[in-house]
């Protein structure tokens, strides 16, 4: 055994212990003949035993008191920090109304997540305009129609009309709202929706609306009738439609306007235009008498005491 | 060799008496960590001044460290004993304080006392209660231990001086036991070679 490996394994020595048989056998080999080794072995037990022996020092009186002091004192400038920022209020009302307001603006916003996700396959969630450009693919835009009512044009049918079932033109329109609407009821989660009346009523009232009235249905004209007495009027159209055979869906669009979506056949059409006419008064923009096949016609009764 | 350590190390957790009082600790419990500082508030003063050889600041790393343990004492993890966790916390604020003593001292230029390493001490001007001798002998130990270098320093007092375990040692400044040992030895002939340079007569 060297002596620098000696030197390694001296602290070990002076702890009791720490070396194994082995090793301390070796050790006290090479320090019997070793005086250099053995002088260092000394001044190290020497070394240690003069700090072993050194005189404890003691905490100062009321140490303790004054640790705990500052703890207090920190828990102390943490509550006054809170009091300051309320001040003269005591900080327990401030600090129970916020925790009051934050619970509502929570509750209510959860509660208008959740609507919104109630609504999402809603016909109130479609959006008129993706309405009108998702364009289904029995539906083809319709030529220009020379005439009064050049910037409406009525649509022309392209799709199977005779197997199209009528299905009510506002439901079928809008209970299946196009891929487009569901990109944007997600990009728009707190858009507020329009109720299904409305959306009748708006289909009722513009060439855009027709279009999104009718989309890949059957072709689709609308018909004002002006009467003076509208509940009146109402129940008289829905007896004649009713003798005629003629499905119908009812929307209350608002005052004095009843909007009502009914198919008829072409053919049918100016015998129906007739009867409206012993009614009240008849405006319409059609699909020619004609055409032939079904028909989806918007007939809005609007109220018109003096007409 | 591993296994016995950490048999050792469960033991003596285990046989922590001071756990009932860190758990109501973390409760809050001021009263339960005053009992807490009173039972290692001298252990503590003694580490610190050993390291930084200054009895007033000693008060104040002690002081700064227990309210630093009694802030985190949720973050000892009962995987030690708390004198260990809690020394840990001393030699680290003692280290920091060195630190700024040191810049300090670079700033004001060499001290002017001649007796660079040996601060104040708690028997300063109280001579009644040790002899002249003894006294300057604990000076100039002490002025040997602050000669140190800072590592071997720590090692040293918390083995020869406070007697923790090499494996407690090994936790509480987190380096290998191998490196302990090595420091350990380093530590102690310098401290043998600057205590027969100034102690002479007084060995």
């Amino acid at each position: 055994m060297k002596c620098q490996d000696v030197w390694n394994l001296l602290p070990a020595l002076i702890e009791e212990g720490l070396l194994d048989s082995r090793e301390a056998e070796e050790l006290h080999r090479h320090l019997q003949s070793c005086p250099a080794c053995r002088g260092i072995l000394e001044d190290l037990r020497e070394s240690r035993d003069l700090l072993k022996n050194l005189e404890p020092v003691e905490p100062p009186a009321g140490f303790k008191d004054r640790v705990l002091d500052r703890l207090g004192r920190d828990r102390e400038k943490k509550s006054r920090r809170w009091r300051d920022l309320f001040h003269p209020l005591p900080v327990g009302r401030p600090l129970q109304a916020l925790a009051t307001v934050l619970v509502v603006v929570l509750a209510l916003t959860v509660f208008r997540g959740l609507e919104d996700l109630n609504k999402d396959g809603d016909i109130s969630r479609l959006p008129l305009e993706e309405a009108v450009t998702d364009k289904g693919p029995e539906y083809s835009p319709p030529p220009a129609v020379k005439g009064q009512a050049q910037e409406r044009r009525a649509p022309e049918i392209t799709g199977p009309l005779k197997e199209a079932p009528f299905r009510g033109t506002a439901d079928r329109t809008l209970s299946q709202p196009p891929a487009a609407f569901e990109a944007s009821s997600k990009s728009h989660p707190f858009r507020e929706p329009s109720r299904p009346e409305d959306r009748i009523r708006d289909a009722g009232q513009g060439a855009a609306g027709e279009k999104a009235a009718v989309r890949d249905g059957p072709a689709a004209g609308r018909i004002t009738l002006l009467v003076p007495n509208g509940p009146s009027a109402l129940r008289t159209v829905e007896s004649l439609l009713a003798r005629s055979g003629i499905p119908v869906e009812r929307f209350t669009a608002g005052e004095g306007r009843t909007t009502l979506v009914l198919v008829t056949d072409t053919g049918r059409l100016p015998k129906l235009l007739e009867s409206l006419g012993k009614i009240g008064a008849v405006s319409t923009e059609a699909p020619g008498p004609d055409g032939e096949g079904p028909v989806t016609m918007i007939l809005q009764i609007v109220e018109n005491p003096s007409p | 060799m591993v296994m016995a350590d950490g048999e050792e190390k469960q033991r003596r957790t285990e046989q922590d008496g001071d756990l009932p009082f860190v758990r109501a600790c973390r409760d809050g419990d001021r009263e339960a960590f005053g009992v807490l500082v009173e039972r290692h508030q001298k252990k503590m003063m003694n580490t610190a001044y050993r390291m930084l050889g200054d009895y007033d600041e000693a008060c104040d790393v002690v002081q700064d460290a227990f309210v630093s343990a009694f802030r985190s004492v949720g973050a000892f993890r009962e995987e030690s004993r708390f004198v260990t966790w809690l020394t840990g916390i001393v030699i680290n604020h003692g280290r920091t304080r060195l630190k700024q003593l040191a810049n300090r001292r670079r700033l004001e230029g060499p001290s002017r006392d001649g007796m660079d390493g040996a601060g104040s001490g708690p028997d300063a001007g109280n001579p009644v209660f040790e002899t002249v001798a003894k006294r300057e002998r604990s000076t100039r130990i002490q002025a040997c231990i602050s000669g140190l270098d800072e590592d071997q320093r720590a090692v040293l007092v918390l083995r020869d001086i406070q007697e923790f375990s090499y494996g407690e040692i090994t936790d509480i400044l987190k380096i290998p036991d191998g490196t302990v040992k090595s420091r350990l030895f380093r530590a102690r002939l310098a401290l043998r070679d600057c205590l027969k340079k100034t102690m002479g007569d007084l060995l």
